[in-house]
């Protein structure tokens, strides 16, 4: 079976998991062209490589970032919101204890603001209802997880350590 | 059936890359209304090998908008008398095609889909489950009962073609009027000047063409990469499998988007069948357990008695999606490049029809009026062709 390590519940199988898309950063949109924001809602980065993409944990409503090889469909870290800086090296760790504790980004539970605005704006395609056409519809990703209101009803979520160094498994 | 030319010249009038059916009918038809035959078609594989040769064979003109519907009845006719075109027996059978609603939703937009497919002239009609159970006596109307069907759509002309036929055909047919088809050829490269394509890099060396086409299916991204320019496009597996042969009792083309699964039986008597796309970005033809299980989980659904067959084979094509389920096909910004992809999960069925618009469209170097409303500049004018609504299942 294959797993994905969620920041906050650890290992699970990926069947508990939805996929978001490409974490894509969103021009001003009232600085941006009209080709500009198409260009965005619209373009992906298609080509194999590694990307970074929203995961949702259904069961617990956690929204992560992970950052997969869509050539060989290996992840290798996963993040709460936000991922550490693109500029540094990606924690590609071996699965030990003491690599978990040098990959503090990926380790560390975040402060749980950050937590709740990411799981409560949910960075995802339109629901694959496949009943009628909705040309068009996109509803923006990474940004508006940053902006998104504090639900106050999220539930609060275990504040454990997850297990393990920040590579996936499969 | 067709030659394999040794020598790889240095120049055509025209390189198309891909050798899947779309790639081949364009060949053809530029060599057979045109009279350009001065053309290579480059394979990095073998002919047919891409999504060509693993999609599950249905034909169907019963889409949801004007631009769809008009596009794949032009398919429809081309295929009909494509085998004596081509002298090879394609073995295109009408089977008459069935979209089952489990939901009155799912009504609604098929009563959509059949006045629009009526009044543009294609056969579609939205039948109660009393007609059903009279078209598809097999069908258990009730699912076990936890998802009954409360209608479908019908769509007569729903037809099953020999896929591979269709690739073997197109090739002999290009072959025979001077056009070059050259197997193993990968395109590693393609030269932009100015503006203007010049040609292409291939691991046997340059090849200068005035007018390049890609039509690479699940390949698109990377062809792109090499131009510099960016798509909508992404690319998500999409499995199908067969199971041992069967009597003949299965006339029609069975699809359930509620159920992700639609399901024929071939002449050879396998039931083919396939499900909705993996759910996420993946450069892979692997297959996994979990497809099959899910599939024949729902295939019980529908028909009980089936508890017994086998599956014997499984496999899986890389499917380029678009966010409007409609192609990208026509000109780019490049001068000379021309585009046919975005065909996903559906392309197989408008292989002629691609056949004959890109022809008329690099012979002219204009859209022809049948494509206009695909090409790669909609996104930016915001113009999207909605065809999600007439998705074979579920996405
Ligand atoms: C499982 C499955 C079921 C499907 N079922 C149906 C169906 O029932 N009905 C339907 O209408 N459609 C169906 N489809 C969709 C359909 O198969 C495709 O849309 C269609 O076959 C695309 O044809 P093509 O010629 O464009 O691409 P392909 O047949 O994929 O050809 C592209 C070719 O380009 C070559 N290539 C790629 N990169 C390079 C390079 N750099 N240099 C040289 N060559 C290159 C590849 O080797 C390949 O041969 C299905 C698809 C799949 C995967």
């Amino acid at each position: 079976m294959k797993l994905l390590r969620c920041p906050i519940n650890g290992w699970r199988p990926l069947s508990e998991f939805v996929y978001g898309g490409e974490v894509r950063p969103m021009p001003d949109p009232t600085a941006a062209s009209d080709r500009e924001w198409a260009e965005y809602v619209f373009c992906r980065q298609g080509e194999p490589g590694v990307l970074r993409e929203w995961w949702y944990h259904v069961p617990s409503g956690t929204w992560l970032v992970a950052e997969r090889d869509t050539l060989k469909d290996e992840v290798r870290a996963t993040w709460l919101w936000p991922p550490p800086d693109a500029a540094q090296p990606s924690p590609d760790i071996p699965h030990t204890e003491t690599a978990a504790a040098s990959a503090p980004a990926v380790e560390a539970v975040p402060d749980v603001e950050v937590a709740r605005a990411a799981q409560s704006a949910p960075p995802v395609e339109p629901a694959p209802s496949g009943e009628v056409a909705r040309p068009g519809e996109h509803v923006p990703t990474a940004e508006a997880t940053s902006a998104a209101p504090r639900h106050a009803e999220t539930p609060s979520q275990p504040a454990t350590q997850p297990e393990g160094g920040p590579e996936a498994r499969a | 059936m067709f030659r394999q030319p040794e020598r790889l010249r240095c120049e055509y009038d025209a390189v198309i890359i891909g050798a899947g059916g779309h790639g081949l009918a364009a060949a053809y038809y530029l060599a057979r209304d045109y009279g350009m035959t001065r053309v290579a078609v480059l394979d990095r594989g073998w002919l047919g090998g891409g999504n060509t040769g693993r999609n599950t064979a249905i034909v169907r003109a019963n889409y949801l908008t004007p631009e769809g519907v008009r596009f794949y009845q032009e398919s429809l006719r081309l295929f009909r008398e494509l085998s004596e075109e081509l002298e090879y027996n394609l073995f295109y059978t009408e089977r008459g095609h069935l979209t089952l609603a489990h939901t009155e939703s799912t009504l609604r937009t098929m009563r959509w889909r059949a006045e629009v497919n009526k009044h543009l002239g294609v056969e579609s009609e939205v039948v109660r489950p009393d007609e059903l159970a009279r078209i598809c006596p097999w069908l258990d109307l009730q699912c076990g009962g936890h998802v009954p069907v409360v209608g479908a759509l019908y769509h007569p002309p729903g037809a099953i073609v020999r896929h591979d036929a269709v690739a073997w055909a197109y090739a002999r047919g290009a072959d025979q009027l001077g056009v070059e088809i050259h197997q193993r050829t990968p395109v590693t490269g393609i030269r932009v000047r100015e503006g203007r394509v010049e040609g292409v890099e291939t691991a046997r060396g340059f090849v200068r063409a005035q007018r390049v086409l890609a039509a690479v299916a699940g390949y698109t991204p990377r062809i792109m990469q090499m131009v510099g320019l960016r798509t909508p496009i992404v690319i998500q597996p999409l499995q199908a499998c067969v199971t041992e042969p069967l009597k003949p009792w299965l006339d029609q083309i069975v699809v359930s988007a509620n159920l992700h699964l639609y399901v024929s039986q071939s002449t050879r008597g396998e039931l083919v069948m396939g499900a909705a796309l993996d759910p996420y970005v993946l450069h892979s033809e692997r297959s996994t357990l979990d497809f099959v299980e899910s599939l024949a989980d729902h295939l019980l659904d529908l028909f009980p008695f089936l508890g017994g067959v086998k599956v014997t084979r499984q496999w899986a094509g890389m499917s380029d999606m678009t966010p409007d389920f409609s192609p990208i096909m026509g000109k780019t910004p490049i001068e000379g490049f021309y585009l046919d992809t975005g065909w996903g999960t559906w392309g197989f069925k408008a292989t002629p029809v691609c056949g004959t618009t890109l022809a008329y469209t690099l012979a002219h170097d204009r859209p022809h009026p049948l494509i206009e409303p695909f090409g790669l500049a909609r996104f930016e004018q915001y113009a999207l062709v909605g065809e999600k609504g007439a998705a074979s299942v579920g996405h």
